[in-house]
């Protein structure tokens, strides 16, 4: 029951390999240690609750969620939801028929690669990276009724700067912002890099982050659609560039996008320091095109030149990829 | 309770809160520097507005809107229990509940495989029919499967509401026309 956590600067590739190195006379021994000694008489470096080991709590486990009695029940089933029940009726049939094409097959996508063995160096060596990229692409399934896309949650975070330039404090309000425009708790987000003309350094407390999922995420969705969206100055739509290649469409809100919020909007004068919305909608979508093609179904309008990455070919003909080139039938030659 | 008796109650929270973020401050009653001079909105922060010097005084002019509203804040995004209280239900009502969250599940299994055995049909009558079209004319059939790369639904789509629009009918209604930004 213990709760491992590994500690800040180590590597977890060295945690797995401490149980044949923990023993060591070296002076680097210590940083390759496990947190938890395997032999006995066993001692945690590791900090845990003990008290959730009391036999009191042994029924916890045994209450399944629905049942009123457990500590996890939430009634589910307390509002019905319209952009769900839109996508059931109408989107998904019409996405499907959209997106098919006759006699597809699997696209395999760019994968690690088996070195020849040409050496014998190439024993235990770590894979190739695939041909062409240096990130590894999941496959490509063909476009069933089993595939039909939909939006599985809504990221949003926020970055505050003044959390960096004047005092930590300065996060308070974007989080309660983020907490009371979405309806989630949120979770502190930390800076990944050190910027120096921002005064910004790495793991620095910078923002606030939730994961919007289920009824939350269609209320959000709606919200941002209907009544936000179309009262933005100047507001084009969401990038037809933007997207990480798999299906997930990113954009941005301002601070006077923010602000149109109805929850800000019924009580600006609380509101001191708005910070501006990134929002990252997560699809099943496995191209970018179908994803925006998705969102657009849902209302989200969408402007610029389009950008098409790892999109296999729509016309039907048989293709092929190898070593991170998609051939088609017809430039086989 | 009286007002009273509840405002002075959230008061002590709310020192337990300060005291707790700034306890190693207390110490040294150190501020930082400022870096640089930020207006925002006619509200002028000071810096390290929740800390507070031990032994200072608080019942006059210790506060400030500017603190208590943060300290207000801080209890929404607190870790203190939000859920209520957990439901004390007795034998009868537990097997109530049971029952009809079993019902429940079971409708909504039944609706979901209904839908899902539909789209499939749907999805096999497309395969058919192209199959028969490229039989009976592939020109046409190819015809059938160029399809523009970038789709996209009309901008006038939406969502349903669950009551019908004020207006019910726009016979004055226009095809809107998109800026085209390259």
């Amino acid at each position: 029951m213990a709760f491992f956590k590994p500690s800040f600067g180590t590597d977890l590739r060295r945690q797995s390999t401490a149980f044949f190195q923990c023993r060591s006379l070296h002076s680097s021994a210590p940083q390759f240690k496990s947190p938890v000694s395997i032999v006995h008489p066993v001692h945690h470096r590791v900090r845990y609750k003990k008290s959730i080991l009391h036999p009191k709590y042994q029924t916890l486990l045994t209450i399944p969620k629905w049942d009123p009695r457990s500590h996890l029940f939430k009634p589910q089933a307390v509002q019905p939801s319209r952009v769900k029940t839109h996508w059931e009726t109408t989107l998904a049939p019409d996405l499907m028929l959209a997106n098919y094409s006759h006699n597809e097959l699997k696209l395999r996508g760019r994968k690690h690669q088996e070195w020849d063995g040409s050496s014998p160096y190439h024993v235990n060596r770590p894979l190739r990276s695939p041909a062409g990229n240096a990130m590894a692409t999941p496959d490509i399934l063909p476009r069933t009724f089993r595939t039909v896309p939909f939006v599985t949650s809504i990221w949003v975070n926020t970055f505050n700067h003044r959390a960096v330039t004047e005092h930590a404090e300065r996060n308070i309000p974007s989080t309660v912002m983020i907490q009371q425009i979405t309806g989630v708790k949120p979770a502190p987000a930390y800076s990944g890099v050190s910027i120096m003309q921002w005064r910004l350094r790495k793991e620095r407390n910078v923002g606030a982050v939730v994961e919007i999922k289920g009824a939350k995420k269609d209320q959000f969705l709606a919200t941002l659609v209907e009544v936000v969206m179309p009262r933005v100055k100047d507001f084009q739509g969401i990038a037809n560039s933007s997207g990480d290649k798999f299906g997930n469409i990113s954009f941005g809100l301002d601070p006077e996008g923010v602000r149109l919020f109805p929850e800000i909007e019924g009580n600006p004068d609380l509101w001191s320091g708005i910070t501006g919305l990134n929002i990252t909608f997560v699809t099943t979508a496995q191209t970018d095109p179908e994803a925006r093609l998705l969102l657009s179904s849902l209302g989200v309008p969408f402007y610029g030149r389009e950008r098409f990455h790892n999109v296999p070919n729509l016309d039907g003909t048989k293709q092929t990829r190898k070593k991170g080139v998609v051939y088609y039938e017809n430039s086989q030659e | 309770m009286s007002l009273h008796q509840l405002s002075s109650m959230f008061w002590r929270r709310s020192q337990t809160i300060i005291s707790r973020t700034a306890f190693q401050s207390a110490a040294v009653s150190r501020i930082p520097q400022p870096l640089h001079n930020f207006e925002v909105s006619g509200v002028k922060f000071t810096h390290g507005s929740l800390e507070v010097t031990r032994g200072k005084r608080t019942k006059s002019g210790g506060s400030s809107p500017q603190k208590i509203r943060l300290v207000n804040m801080l209890s929404l995004i607190g870790r203190v229990r939000k859920a209520p209280y957990r439901l004390k239900l007795s034998y009868e009502d537990l097997l109530r509940h049971r029952t009809i969250h079993r019902a429940w599940q079971l409708v909504k299994r039944q609706e979901r495989e209904s839908r899902n055995t539909e789209l499939m049909t749907q999805y096999q009558k497309i395969q058919v029919a192209c199959d028969e079209l490229e039989k009976a004319s592939p020109e046409l059939f190819a015809q059938a499967m160029d399809k523009p790369k970038s789709l996209r639904f009309p901008p006038e789509y939406r969502i349903p509401t669950e009551t019908p629009p004020n207006v019910s009918w726009d016979s004055s209604w226009k095809k809107a026309t998109l800026p085209q930004v390259k």
